[in-house]
């Protein structure tokens, strides 16, 4: 079901396989916390992780996934390669797929990178996010948080406020809530969402108070600078004033709701000053299933079955 | 000596049916429905097969001067042939840019010398392509320019485009509009709908191409120029060029097969053969666009053929060069557009032969009939065959077909009476 499967995107998986992902990431989660983090799961599996774009939290959380399972692991990052040097995409996959990799992990600013690879490698391919396409990974370990908080999709609704437009974790977290069964609704000024993208059976909102009341779950999108500069928003103070998940707007929301946030995290844009603290806050916990839903899904596309008694 | 085709099906203008074709010296002397032979001529038996006028493909980029690594004229022009076409016009957006009468005259002379299919000269309406100052569009004429374009640009400045409209029209030659709004498209890469979102690829809104299209017409209407538009690709383009035909502008526009025959939803691949400027369309805009061809708001047929070595193309989709290898196909993709869309093969004939004939001034050629040159394509509908980067005459195998199995096959290219391409001998 899972074995030798590329992971290009969360519609690769139907809504059984995903819970299945998230029962055997919770099985991983508890060997976090023993004193030794290690199993042999992968031992002598060779996993390449290749990061043309940079990246602290994924990389970092792919690499102690891959440790953790004991599979030898090799890191590529354009800033030190031979891309310096002028090679292309195709030159560079064809270099290293001479080495006898395993699998690759590879985060692209150009969607549809992890294709590409495929058309040059026999190795697995994980998406650890391409351009603004998808960032399924991201969209695994949120899910998995909410399930773990939650249990039930069905009755919940989930709100997303921000950038959508530049945004793979929105697109990749869409499918996968939309997937689940949650309702989801998107909140963004227009000029930050993209074409037709009600067609992801999502209901947009203009106002972030319509879109947080009542929610189970909010979650807030990274908003760059960058974007002011381009003109789809005044300035960063009426963004956050208009649009910023504050203490008052969270007080709208069902009264055990949780945030949520991608990271990194810009304080007082999209998230109010402390808010990222609070005791709704799950963004630290994000982080720890992003290594035990990473762990679960190398585990699972390496071939393995039984996790209860792995040691 | 005179040569009989025998047997054919013949698809164009003034004859459709099964006719006879007797040439001599490079010219059509006798169409009947039964000629016969007596051993007196060479005799061609074409029997099951179609027979077309030889194509004319008003939109092509031979890349030459400058860009030999990705097609010369040597190897466009064959391509051309091996397409079925015996009549083309290259775009001036080459290095040095054609902004001049030496560099007209280079093309004219060379393809002369290489005595291929007919080689037709698009000159720049701006020097260096830059929209800035006027190309010397007279003594560019003189060196047998048809018509000027900056094709791969649009001008921008509309003060500018309105002096080259009105000194073209002294020229009598039409302006082609490369009709792009650069503020919208910038930074684009495939057109703006769902499939962009869900493909998280940046968007070209469909308004990028009609703004400009808009603008085109009115200055088409202020000068009374024959105003070109090409490359069309969106509902709200043909809306407003089959409005101006109705206000009598003199306004024409031509659509190319790849955006007749993809959509933007066959992107999910990230193929970067089928990355072109425009951008392939929406369903709903390419279904606009089938209605526009049949009810003769498009006029002609072009393949935009934009050839790019392997090495430009195999790069991440966003990083690639727009445009698409399409001279080869010429015959294929226009029967393919018939098999898909059921529209008339005598008017799709008709858009690629007599129509751009007329439109360009082109004398003797683009339809089939008695005194007419003898530029002919033999084209066996029920041939199969596997199309390959080597079976492509054209270096730039950058088309979505390489790899598919195609119905249909031209077997000989005539021009002017000689046999130019040869599916046997290849």
């Amino acid at each position: 079901m899972f074995k030798g499967k590329d992971v290009i995107d969360v519609d690769c998986f139907n809504r059984e396989e995903m819970l299945h992902i998230f029962q055997t990431a919770k099985n991983f989660k508890e060997i976090l916390t023993r004193p030794i983090k290690k199993v042999p799961a992968l031992r002598g599996k060779r996993i390449c992780n290749l990061f043309f774009e940079p990246s602290t939290r994924t990389r970092i959380s792919f690499e102690i996934a891959e440790k953790t399972l004991s599979a030898d692991v090799t890191n590529f990052s354009a800033s030190t390669s031979s891309l310096k040097k002028g090679e292309s995409f195709k030159d560079t996959i064809l270099t290293l797929s001479a080495m006898g990799i395993d699998m690759y992990v590879i985060r692209h600013s150009e969607p549809g990178a992890p294709l590409m690879l495929k058309r040059y490698t026999n190795a697995m391919v994980i998406n650890a996010g391409d351009g603004i396409h998808a960032h399924p990974t991201q969209a695994i370990l949120d899910g998995y948080t909410i399930w773990e908080k939650k249990k039930n999709f069905e009755s919940i609704k989930i709100a997303i406020i921000g950038d959508i437009s530049h945004s793979r974790v929105a697109r990749s977290d869409i499918k996968m809530f939309r997937l689940l069964g949650a309702k989801v609704v998107i909140c963004a000024p227009y000029t930050l969402l993209p074409m037709a993208i009600d067609n992801y059976d999502v209901i947009v909102s203009r106002k972030p108070e319509e879109a947080i009341e009542n929610a189970d779950v909010i979650m807030g999108l990274r908003m760059q600078l960058e974007r002011q500069t381009s003109g789809l928003f005044p300035s960063l103070r009426e963004y956050n004033e208009i649009f910023g998940i504050t203490q008052a707007r969270m007080k709208l929301a069902k009264p055990d709701a949780i945030l949520m946030h991608p990271g990194p995290i810009n304080r007082g844009v999209e998230l109010d000053s402390n808010i990222a603290d609070a005791a709704y806050s799950v963004i630290p916990e994000q982080v720890t299933n992003g290594v035990a839903t990473r762990m679960a899904l190398l585990y699972l596309l390496f071939g393995g079955v039984q996790v209860e008694n792995i040691d | 000596m005179r040569t009989l085709i025998k047997g054919g099906q013949l698809i164009s203008h003034s004859y459709e049916g099964k006719y006879d074709i007797l040439i001599s010296n490079g010219r059509i002397e006798k169409i009947a429905k039964s000629i016969s032979s007596d051993g007196k001529y060479t005799e061609i038996d074409v029997s099951n097969c179609l027979v077309f006028p030889g194509f004319i493909d008003m939109h092509t980029h031979l890349r030459e001067p400058g860009y030999e690594y990705r097609e010369t004229l040597n190897t466009g022009l064959k391509a051309a042939l091996h397409g079925g076409v015996t009549t083309l016009a290259c775009m001036p957006n080459t290095l040095p840019p054609i902004d001049n009468k030496a560099n007209v005259s280079f093309l004219l002379g060379k393809s002369k010398r290489l005595d291929l299919a007919d080689l037709l000269v698009i000159g720049a309406i701006t020097k260096g392509r830059e929209g800035k100052e006027l190309a010397n569009m007279g003594e560019m004429k003189m060196a047998g320019a048809i018509a000027f374009s900056d094709d791969g640009s649009p001008v921008t400045n509309s003060h500018v485009m309105r002096r080259a409209m009105e000194y073209a029209k002294v020229l009598g030659l039409p302006i082609i509009s490369h009709c792009e709004t650069l503020e919208l498209s910038d930074g684009g890469h495939m057109r703006e709908g769902w499939f962009s979102t869900y493909f998280g690829i940046h968007p070209i809104p469909d308004v990028a191409e009609s703004i400009m299209v808009g603008r085109d017409i009115e200055l088409s209407y202020l000068t009374g120029e024959h105003l070109h538009v090409a490359h069309v690709s969106t509902k709200r383009s043909v809306s407003l060029i089959r409005q101006a035909k109705r206000d009598g502008i003199p306004i024409t526009c031509e659509v190319t097969f790849n955006h007749l025959l993809f959509t933007d939803e066959a992107l999910s691949d990230y193929d970067t053969n089928k990355k072109v400027n425009p951008p392939l369309p929406t369903r709903k805009d390419q279904e606009a666009l089938y209605e526009a061809l049949e009810d003769g708001t498009i006029d002609i047929l072009v393949t935009d053929h934009a050839p790019y070595a392997p090495h430009e193309k195999e790069v991440e989709f966003q990083r690639s060069p727009f445009g698409i290898s399409g001279l080869d196909l010429f015959t294929n993709m226009l029967f393919e557009v018939h098999r898909r869309l059921g529209i008339e093969m005598k008017k799709l004939v008709e858009a690629a032969t007599f129509i751009p004939a007329r439109l360009y001034h082109l004398e003797d050629r683009g339809d089939i009939k008695e005194g007419d040159l003898a530029d002919l394509v033999i084209f066996d509908p029920e041939q199969t065959w596997k199309c390959l980067p080597e079976t492509l005459y054209s270096k730039g195998k950058n088309t979505p077909f390489v790899g598919k199995e195609i119905k249909g096959k031209v077997i000989t290219t005539l021009e002017e009476g000689k046999i130019v391409y040869d599916a046997e001998k290849g």
